[in-house]
């Protein structure tokens, strides 16, 4: 028997989340496996999953092409390919009163149609949700509804009342077009079934054709998709009952099975609905707006002449011979891809930013263009960093340049605002991110389906320590008393493998805007996010980017507006504006202090980790910075480059010659691979990638996690560094890629990174009063927390004031001093519970005269006892209450009035009361307060209090242990500010803090594993141990930990724990 | 007046059976009370859940069990008669005796503690014994762990000083963070600040508890009220399978009785525990006998350890009630078999089926929605009307299991080929019970086929061959 041909027409990928079991590749490798002539991904209400099915095509093609060249090059005959299937682009919809039906797009102006349905259905409902009424297709077009689209009505399993109806209806509006889908799996009348949609389709004129209600490529995911149906519905799978399938019929079905099941035209009518969808993914094109032109120009002259402003203002003595020749070969490239209008895009919003006195900087591979910081893009000048455009984009891969904008954190609504009023919410929208599975979700949802208690979810998620690796799991498991054997913990620990990455929802990418010259939604929906106002495109960036479509970044960065509020108060100070380019670039205080790891605070280079390197690396010029921030990731500390880079540092010269191609590609970092770039460049100059084999690698790098493709760029790397005999090298630069795909963290961005690393070092170093008021200001942010920067900043010498309602604006503030160094003055903001609406109404009440007493702060601030009480146990009342005893008395002996609606809170004369004197409290008690109101105490460091209890046990400080020799034993205590475990090490490091200074110990997984609870709990930690001191880092390895937090009392200290 | 407040720290824990594993009582994922081993891992109440479960892996959780708490402590009320008739209720973890009138029966105050001690050692349980002149007062030196007792009001006043304000009921979040800015940390230093002040800033009812504590002003309490006829019921916190695991609950119970028989000078024979099955089963009886009528909890236990050790459960229990009759003259209530057969005309004749026929050869069916023929019914004792079946092609009778059918040329044979009717309809289903259930994962093939008897039978074909599973009627 001759298999028939079948066109799948009917197919949910697991972008209907929750429903379909299978990622759309997974779909598209089965059909092809099976013959399918075609395949339609009709996801809910939802194009979502369409561009990683035409990918994965694309991926098959060049993987046949690969095959057949390498067959031909073997000499051998050509490896017979199967036949790709054709990919439909559809979607499935249910109205609000029950009926569904697919649409499929038969040509561009179809799927336009279509993707402007599910907008309109998407964005009338909430996150996630979508309402389709009958009117909405009711709307008779000559042609019908939703013009280019072929639609197909999905009968009820039973016949249902006004089924009729519902074809007649759905007749009248796909005149010629509409199909009755005929989806026989297997249940309890098939034949029963087809009879009945035969004899409607007859009675309506209505043609039948064979579908498969699809939801998962492979039979063998039917565990996966009822626990996705248990979960979707929030019951146990036991309890699910007939809202689970019968059976896994809803698969890609052999062609020999179908011919069994349905009778022959049926399954040749799919062919010619197939036949009729010639709509192509890589048929869309992307318009800029053209409104970034203004008339008389084309976006070449309109870009050449703002540059050519931009390289006047940059040199005003004159443009460097060397500049002009780059920015030639820059526009003939620019101008050969055609990438004017993303230039132009990008640089109207960089101005707009500059005029509101945003902060902003462009970083990523265009970025680091002459064009770009003569347009003012980025400040990052291309020759100080010897960076090179064409390093970043490459001529033969058609890989879109890439631009992105860090603005200020706390204004970059503004900016995003300015998008949405130039282009209008109709053309611009935010690429999606899909939040996916992942390890701690997938074992709670999964375990809710397998009917576990919410304890026992409860108990294995807390019981894997962030640090631990999937491998623990049986352990842990066994440790809860779940026995690794028993069955459903097997089918828990499945299941939560194979749920792993499946999409969850849709949510906002963090800056991505993508905008159009026609309206957005005819290019791909637009559904809202979870912010109000928001709107996000059903796409996310790796989407974009296979298409080639582009976006700008709108990014956050809280160092960015700290070093705009420093640069202010810095330029208020010393009378003049000072700006990012007046920062001298070559500032030799400032690389000491940097070589010296003095760097809390500073940008990308606070860490502990990148803290230890510094003292190694010492950092002299602008260009080892750039090295600095990208060489502590994972990716070359697990390529093992770290200890090569930093021998040929030390020497100034290559570690390694391999031949003169790779040499130059390697010059600039030592003879070793560190950025992302570079390894790219080394695939084709050593292991004979071709260009866009190279594009290809550096996709799957981004991604490898997720798709797992990588390993074939392994092989074809492994053997072709093999054949130029650098099999060992080779080893080292595969495992580097694994670290990239992770944090990938090229050069481009590393360039920009470090300007901002290097501005914030100058800053600290030379105004350390501005920097911390700035950083303290723009909290949260970085990796300390504001009582280890007020720590450092004293320790540098700088007087730090505290709170107070007669002094403090609502911003910490410089507090100007005759000649010498300002003083900081913190504002009413570091105060725990008060509001900005709060210190605003203070500051201003006090404008217009003194406060008499506490009656008259709360009388005329508007504030209601909350409040009072908030700044009384601050102690910021103190001049107006005494001490902090005394003010809470004062305070809480207020009488009030009336309701809370009342304006005035406080009655305005008080019913006297006798005075009451008390005590002043001792020290301790008030470093237990600040630091219950304030995270912190200028009074004395908590520690310093218990110094003698320490010393009696032999605990020294931590300036001592920093003087004490390699190899010394020594016991030291502080409180834990930190801890970490970073991906790359075995070991969980702390960070200490006493009155002297800061300490990082290392814990080994062997004292880690012995006494996890002190190391998870214990927020004073004693440690006995012994020191490391090698080139400048001392640490401490500890042996023994010790939890001392019950010294602390009532003392309230946070840690940051990262991981 | 001499009051004795016993504060069950660990009442929350109590109710559960006594675990040797790190074990915590959880409210709203936060845990209200920790065992001793949790304690020693370094859980402390307060402490959210997942902090708890990281830092002893194995932990036990229960959720927190407020009603079954109540009765406890009432069921401790009970026992507690056995000393004075002057008890109350402080939910939810403590109990006040009114001491001052029975301390001679007990041969002073040392004496009545010890026993009192010793009575709830037997019972597994520890309290901490505030003693003190007024209630208030007694409650507050419980809740801070002092034992030293109290006599004379007039060292009231000195005794509390040390006790932290948190003792103090009714403070909300922003009083305490006051007391605490103000350097308010004891009840001394309350007392040391004017009432009028005080009041202006913590309300009355500050003020209120302090003068009561201090005997200024009346703190009337309710009485307990002694049930005149002993019947009292505990649930599990599990259902229990084993009978042994019975006696923890069972021993509460019976000191219960025995304090409640002490306090009226009598004792009984036999008493009877009704053990309460699931799903309307009847309640089984376990009788204990005694030579001799007593109220000695130590006899009851005995009595007890012994006949729980032979005693074999028909079902698990999830409720027991102690009922002892024999003290009391008026005879209790049988309890119906069902709480309706009145309403329903069917129930007497199911009554009498079962009468003639046994117990187990009436039952009913209700629908279970399950895709697996063999799930999709349950046998339950009483069906209730109303439950609708899908309108699927399914056969009446289905074998109590199917029986495999001989094939020939891969046709079922049952009296001779069968020929097939309809089909196939797939079911595959149930993979999450596989390795667990009865019935775990099916994949089959049913037919609806028919056998040279004409009789139409539900047949399918799985992985083993063919089966026939039911019969259309």
């Amino acid at each position: 028997m001759r298999l028939p041909e079948y066109a799948e027409l009917h197919c949910l990928s697991n972008f209907s989340f929750l429903r379909g079991a299978s990622h759309p590749a997974e779909l598209v490798a089965e059909a092809r496996r099976r013959g399918y002539a075609a395949l339609a991904i009709t996801d809910e209400c939802s194009v979502a999953g369409v561009v990683q099915a035409w990918q994965a095509l694309r991926d098959l093609e060049a993987e046949d092409q690969r095959a057949a060249h390498e067959a031909e090059a073997a000499g051998l005959p050509a490896p017979t390919v199967l036949p790709l299937p054709r990919l439909i682009i559809g979607s499935e919809f249910q109205l609000a009163d029950g009926l569904r039906f697919v649409l499929l797009a038969q040509n561009r102006e179809g799927y336009g149609n279509l993707c402007a349905l599910i907008s309109l259905a998407r964005r009338r409902a909430e996150k996630g949700e979508y309402r389709l009424q009958r009117g909405d297709l009711a709307s008779i077009l000559p042609g019908g509804a939703v013009p280019g689209c072929l639609a197909l009505w999905l009968p009820a399993a039973q016949a249902a009342e006004g089924e009729a109806e519902d074809l007649a209806w759905l007749a009248a509006r796909f005149p010629q077009r509409l199909w009755i889908a005929v989806e026989l799996l297997c249940g309890p009348d098939d034949a029963g079934q087809l009879a009945r949609l035969e004899a409607l389709g007859m009675w309506a004129g209505v043609p039948r054709v064979a579908a498969g209600d699809v939801h998962m490529h492979q039979r063998k995911r039917r565990a996966l998709q009822d626990t996705l149906t248990a979960i979707r519905l929030r019951t146990p799978l036991f309890a699910a009952g007939k809202a689970l399938f019968p059976n896994a019929e809803r698969h890609l079905r052999t062609r020999l099975r179908l011919a069994r099941l349905y009778p022959a035209a049926l399954l040749a009518e799919t062919l010619k609905l197939a036949a009729c969808c010639s709509f192509d993914l890589a048929s869309l094109r992307y318009e800029y707006p053209a409104e970034i032109v203004p008339s008389g120009h084309t976006l070449a002259s309109h870009l050449r002449q703002e540059t050519e402003a931009g390289l006047r203002r940059r040199y005003p003595a004159g443009i460097p011979e060397k500049v002009r020749a780059d920015v030639e070969r820059e526009f003939a490239l620019i101008g050969e891809k055609q990438y004017e209008a993303f230039f132009l895009t990008v640089y109207d919003i960089v101005c707009f930013a500059r005029s509101k006195g945003i902060l902003c900087q462009g970083r990523g591979s265009a970025a680091n263009s002459v064009v770009c910081y003569a347009l003012g893009i980025t400040e990052v000048d291309p020759m100080r960093a010897h960076l090179l455009f064409e390093r970043f984009i490459s001529r033969e891969r058609d890989e879109p340049p890439d631009i992105d904008v860090d603005f200020e954190h706390e204004r970059r609504e503004e900016v995003i605002q300015y998008i949405y009023r130039k282009y209008g919410r109709g053309r611009a929208a935010l690429a999606a991110t899909v939040i996916r599975y992942r390890r701690r979700s997938a074992l709670r949802d999964v375990g809710r389906a397998l009917g576990f208690g919410e304890a026992e979810i409860t108990a294995l998620s807390a019981s894997l320590a962030w640090w631990d690796k999937p491998e623990a799991l049986p352990v842990r498991l066994a440790a809860l008393g779940l026995s690794p054997e028993s069955p459903r913990v097997r089918k828990w620990i499945a299941l939560s493998q194979a749920i792993r990455l499946f999409p969850r929802h849709l949510s906002q990418h963090v800056g991505g805007f993508v905008i159009s010259q026609g309206p957005l939604s005819r290019l791909v929906p637009v559904e809202n996010a979870a912010m109000p106002d928001r709107t996000v495109i059903q796409w996310d960036k790796d989407d974009l980017e296979s298409l080639g479509l582009l976006k700008v970044d709108v990014l956050a960065l809280g160092m960015l507006t700290v070093i705009r509020k420093a640069l202010a108060m810095v330029s208020q100070r010393r009378g003049r504006v000072m700006t990012m380019a007046d920062i001298p670039p070559r500032d030799a205080p400032t690389f000491d202090m940097i070589c010296e790891a003095d760097t809390v605070g500073v940008f990308q280079i606070e860490s502990r980790a990148q803290m230890s390197m510094l003292p190694r690396l010492r950092p002299r010029h602008f260009y080892d910075l750039v090295v600095q921030v990208a060489i502590v990731r994972p990716g070359p500390i697990q390529g093992g480059m770290v200890h090569p880079f930093l021998k040929g540092h030390a020497e100034q010269k290559p570690v390694q010659t391999i031949s003169p191609e790779v040499d130059a590609v390697l010059a600039r970092t030592w003879g070793v691979p560190i950025f992302q770039e570079q390894v790219m460049q080394l695939a084709v100059k050593a292991a004979g990638f071709s260009e866009g084999e190279a594009d290809q690698l550096r996709r799957a790098m981004a991604s490898w996690k997720q798709k797992g493709h990588l390993e074939r760029f392994k092989e074809k790397l492994r053997a072709g560094m093999a054949d130029n005999g650098l099999s060992k090298f080779a080893e080292a630069l595969c495992r580097q890629i694994e670290g990239f795909g992770e944090y990938g963290f090229p050069e481009s961005h590393a360039a920009s990174f470090a300007l901002l690393a290097y501005v914030s070092a100058w800053l600290k170093r030379h105004e350390p009063e501005a920097f911390l008021c700035a950083l303290l200001d723009s909290q949260p942010m970085g990796f300390y927390a504001p009582a280890q920067l007020i720590q450092d900043a004293r320790r540098h010498g700088v007087e730090v004031l505290p709170p107070d309602v007669t002094a403090s604006a609502v911003c910490c503030r410089l507090v100007p001093r005759g000649r010498g160094r300002p003083a900081v003055r913190l504002g009413l903001l570091q105060v725990e519970g008060i509001s900005l609406a709060t210190a605003e109404a203070i500051v201003a009440a006090r404008r217009r005269s003194a406060w008499r007493d506490v009656q008259d702060l709360a009388l005329r601030a508007g504030l209601d006892s909350s409040q009072m009480r908030r700044l009384a146990e601050a102690d910021a009342l103190t001049a107006l209450a005494g001490h902090r005893r005394q003010a809470s008395w004062e305070v809480s002996g207020l009488q009030r009035v009336g309701s809370l609606q009342q304006a005035d809170l406080f009655a305005a004369e008080p019913s006297p009361e006798a005075h009451l004197s008390f005590a002043a409290p001792a020290l301790g008690e008030s470093v237990v307060a600040d630091y219950a109101s304030l995270g912190h105490s200028l009074r004395v460091h908590p520690v310093a209090l218990l110094r003698q209890r320490l010393a009696d046990r032999r605990f020294v400080p931590a300036r001592s242990a920093l003087g004490a020799g390699d190899r010394a034993l020594i016991r030291v205590a502080g409180i834990v500010t930190c801890r970490q475990k970073p991906g790359t090490a075995k070991s969980v490091f702390v960070t200490l803090e006493d009155e002297t200074g800061v300490l990082n110990v290392m814990v080994w997984p062997r004292v880690a594993d012995r006494q996890r609870r002190e190391l998870l709990e214990a927020r004073l930690l004693g440690v006995y141990g012994q020191i490391q001191s090698e080139s400048g880092v001392v640490q401490i390895i500890a042996r023994r930990l010790v939890d001392l937090t019950p010294w602390l009392g009532r003392l309230d200290t946070t840690s940051r724990d990262f991981h | 007046m001499l009051w004795l407040c016993l504060r069950l720290a660990h009442l929350a824990l109590d109710v559960f059976p006594p675990e040797a594993l790190p074990a915590v009582a959880v409210e709203r994922q936060r845990v209200v009370c920790a065992n001793a081993a949790a304690e020693a891992a370094g859980v402390r109440a307060g402490l959210g859940l997942a902090a708890a479960m990281a830092l002893a892996p194995g932990l036990v959780v229960h959720e927190r069990q407020p009603e079954r708490e109540l009765q406890w402590l009432q069921a401790l009320a009970c026992w507690a008669e056995g000393f004075t008739p002057q008890v109350s209720l402080a939910p939810p973890d403590e109990l006040l005796l009114e001491i001052g009138g029975c301390l001679r029966y007990f041969g002073g105050l040392e004496s009545l503690r010890e026993r009192v001690r010793a009575g709830l050692a037997e019972q597994g349980l520890a309290a901490v014994q505030g003693l003190a002149p007024t209630p208030l007062a007694a409650q507050w030196l419980a809740r801070a762990g002092i034992e030293n007792a109290c006599e004379r009001q007039a060292d009231l006043r000195s005794v509390l000083s040390p006790v932290p304000v948190e003792v103090i009921d009714d403070l909300d979040a922003a009083a305490l963070r006051t007391l605490a800015s103000l350097g308010v940390r004891r009840l001394g230093d309350l007392f040391a600040l004017p009432a009028a002040g005080l009041q202006r800033r913590f309300g009355a009812s500050l003020c209120l508890q302090l003068a009561r504590a201090g005997g200024e002003l009346p703190d009337p309490r309710a009485a307990f009220v002694f049930p005149e006829q002993f019947a009292r019921q505990l649930e599990l916190p599990a259902k229990v399978a084993d009978a042994a695991m019975l006696q923890f609950a069972a021993r509460r119970l019976l000191a219960a009785l025995a304090g409640w028989l002490a306090a009226r000078a009598s004792g009984v024979a036999r008493c009877v525990f009704m053990l309460e099955h699931e799903d309307g089963e009847l309640p089984s009886q376990l009788e204990l006998g005694f030579a001799e009528a007593t109220a000695d909890l130590s006899r009851f236990a005995r009595v007890l350890q012994e006949r729980l050790g032979q005693y074999r459960l028909q079902a698990p229990v999830w409720r027991i009630v102690l009922r002892a009759d024999d003290a009391a003259p008026l005879a209790g209530r049988d309890q119906g078999l069902f709480g309706q057969e009145a309403a329903q005309a069917l129930a007497p004749v199911i009554e009498r089926l079962r009468a003639r026929l046994g117990a187990a050869a009436v039952h009913g069916l209700s629908v279970v929605a399950d895709h697996r023929p063999e799930c999709a019914s349950r046998v339950v004792l009483q069906a209730r009307p109303g439950a609708q079946a899908d309108p699927l092609p399914r056969p009446l009778w289905l074998l109590p299991r199917p029986r495999a059918l001989p094939e020939r040329d891969g046709v079922p044979l049952q009296g001779g080929a069968l020929l097939r009717l309809a089909g196939p309809e797939r079911i595959e289903s149930g993979w999450w019970a596989e390795g667990e259930a009865r019935v775990g994962d099916v994949q089959r093939d049913y037919f609806i086929a028919c056998n040279p008897a004409g009789e139409w039978l539900w047949v399918f074909r799985d992985a083993a061959g063919w089966w026939l599973q039911g019969l259309f009627a």
